[in-house]
């Protein structure tokens, strides 16, 4: 019985940070991930197909929490889990009440944690 | 009116009679042709007596008349004003706080006023029985006396002259008197003050003195420390925006570099076992360092900068801590339990189950919390048994004194380092942290007039926090 391939969004405005966590994520062959440098794009692409969206939140076509509002008002199901190099506690706080289920810092303490926390969530959350 | 006995009536007719024989003599002329002389008499002289005797009885009689009134007039004013200022002067004299008095030539008291009585405690009676020698306590007193006296009759007067008199209780006045000789030459007004009480007034306007200089240097000091608030809040705010402008700027390019970095060693792990290959790894290492302090440096700086110019508002601590805790949760939940006053921490926590009220900033107070709470999960971590690791949590509010407690039973604060915990760079971590967490949390602390300190307890460190807003309310005062 083959394993289940997880399809990942990753949402987030700087090219070599999606193409890093694409690249690493996809070596185990568990993920399909889809990056979106658009958020605006990626509002209007991501609907119920997604098994969980890696959301950046500082980015300059749309705020990352406006963007989860509406991916969740689309699919109020969909696990997202924010990314912000500019943490501040009332945005991290805002994006939990908006029904992110987990936040990431960056830098990320490494790429293999994060994997991990991904993993988490697809299997727990 | 003044002249008010003018006889206006008979005044016109005396002057109607002198124009009536005037108009006769001018009509006899013109009509009957009367001889000139007659005419002449009749026209001007015999009107101008009657018209002169006219006025010259009138002006007499009413001038005399004017004079009487005038004189009677300023004679009732003379003496009504001069009673009003006798009363005036008695008055004065009477409440003045300096003891007056008038002396005949041979110093014998004619009259006190109050404060004289007052100070020397004899009565108006027995003074005017009394001579100004009799107050003094011995001879030398009353040569002086005597002599202030003769030099006040030669030159008129004497001013301040310090001298010791007899109180009518027995006890010792010490006064200065001045003396002052009267136009008529016959009598001394005499004044004098106490120098106690003159000694009491310069304390006490010194007193005065020194508080006013208190009051303006307190109100120097709150104003240098509103402006010191202003300008720290104006650059807080500025450096605040600009780091975490950096911040961002920063920690974009350090996530792919330290996350490409990670996959470029794993992929140098992977390599045939050559020199190039420990060269690579050697290298990997250094960098790998130089990657983790420019990530604790820039995370400091976030934290220094963030929220540093929050305003202070009405809070509630155990509030705080439950914030703290939600955002510690996604990592506390694998690493320890949590609990909060006794009860294990859920996110579904009543966050207003206690009510502990202080006035600070927020979200500065929670970066608080965060920090201590990762601290103890960095050392829980460490603990092989999940179950046997413990982080709790206690709040306490007691006269305005609220007491947090953080205690884990991860093994405690290496000794060495527990008198300096809260300095900078001072870190119990090993691979991670660069040791300013617990710095920019006493900064906060400190901030709100408050004391955080650690010790070890048992099996592990305790952490405890002070907070007062009475504290606050003494500072600020």
């Amino acid at each position: 019985m083959s394993e289940k391939i997880f399809k990942v969004a990753i949402v987030d405005d700087e090219n070599e940070i999606l193409s890093m966590i694409q690249r690493f994520l996809s070596r185990s062959g568990k993920y399909n991930v889809t990056t979106f440098s658009n958020p605006v794009t990626a509002v209007e692409s991501i609907d119920g197909s997604y098994d969980v969206v890696l959301l950046d939140i500082m980015m300059p076509q749309m705020n990352g929490l406006d963007a989860l509002e509406k991916i969740m008002d689309k699919n109020p199901q969909q696990r997202v889990i924010m990314m912000t190099a500019y943490s501040t506690l009332d945005k991290v706080l805002k994006s939990h009440k908006q029904g992110a289920v987990h936040y990431l810092m960056k830098p990320f303490e490494s790429l293999q944690v994060l994997e991990a926390k991904v993993y988490e969530v697809l299997t727990k959350c | 009116m003044i002249i008010k006995n003018f006889s206006y009536k008979l005044f016109f007719v005396f002057v109607a009679l002198g124009l009536g024989v005037s108009l006769f003599s001018v009509f006899l002329l013109s009509y009957f042709r009367v001889q000139e002389y007659f005419v002449l008499f009749l026209s001007i002289f015999v009107p101008s007596i009657f018209i002169s005797a006219a006025l010259s009885y009138f002006l007499a009689k009413n001038f005399k008349d004017t004079k009487n009134y005038l004189e009677s007039e300023i004679e009732i004013l003379d003496k009504k004003q001069i009673k009003e200022i006798i009363e005036k002067s008695e008055t004065i004299i009477k409440f003045a706080s300096s003891g007056i008095g008038t002396l005949d030539l041979q110093g014998n008291f004619l009259s006190v006023n109050d404060a004289y009585v007052r100070l020397l405690g004899y009565s108006r009676e027995e003074f005017l029985q009394m001579s100004c020698f009799d107050l003094s306590i011995d001879e030398k007193g009353k040569e002086l006396s005597r002599k202030a006296l003769q030099i006040a009759y030669s030159i008129g007067n004497i001013y301040k002259l310090e001298k010791l008199c007899s109180h009518k209780d027995g006890h010792i006045v010490a006064v200065d008197i001045s003396l002052d000789l009267l136009p008529d030459k016959k009598t001394f007004v005499v004044v004098i003050n106490s120098l106690e009480d003159q000694k009491r007034l310069e304390d006490l306007n010194k007193n005065l003195e020194i508080r006013i200089n208190k009051e303006i240097e307190k109100s120097t000091k709150q104003l240098e420390a509103i402006q010191q608030e202003q300008l720290r809040t104006a650059k807080l705010k500025s450096i605040g925006s600009l780091a975490a402008g950096i911040t961002h700027e920063i920690n974009t390019p350090l996530t792919f570099i330290k996350g490409n970095f990670e996959m470029m060693l794993e992929e140098i792990k992977g390599l045939d076992e050559t020199q190039s290959k420990q060269y690579l790894l050697d290298d990997a290492i250094k960098v790998q360092d130089g990657i983790g302090r420019i990530q604790s440096i820039v995370d400091a700086m976030r934290e220094v900068s963030s929220n540093s110019a929050e305003s202070r508002s009405d809070l509630n601590i155990y509030e705080t801590i439950i914030t703290a805790l939600t955002v510690a949760y996604n990592r506390s939940r694998h690493i320890s339990k949590i609990y909060l006053n006794g009860e294990l921490f859920d996110t579904k926590m009543d966050k207003h189950k206690y009510n502990i009220r202080f006035f600070g900033q927020k979200q500065r107070l929670e970066q608080v919390w965060i920090v201590i709470i990762n601290n103890a999960l960095d050392e829980l971590v460490k603990k092989d048994d999940f179950d046997k690791r413990v982080l709790a949590i206690e709040t306490s509010c007691k006269d305005d004194l609220i007491k947090i407690y953080f205690k884990d039973n991860a093994g405690g604060i290496d000794e060495a380092i527990l008198p300096i915990i809260f300095e900078p760079f001072v870190s119990n971590k090993e691979h991670c942290g660069v040791g300013v967490g617990l710095n920019i949390a006493s900064n906060i602390i400190n901030e709100h007039y408050g004391i955080i300190e650690a010790y070890n307890q048992k099996d592990g460190a305790v952490f405890e926090i002070t907070l007062s807003n009475k504290n606050r309310k003494m500072e600020e005062e």
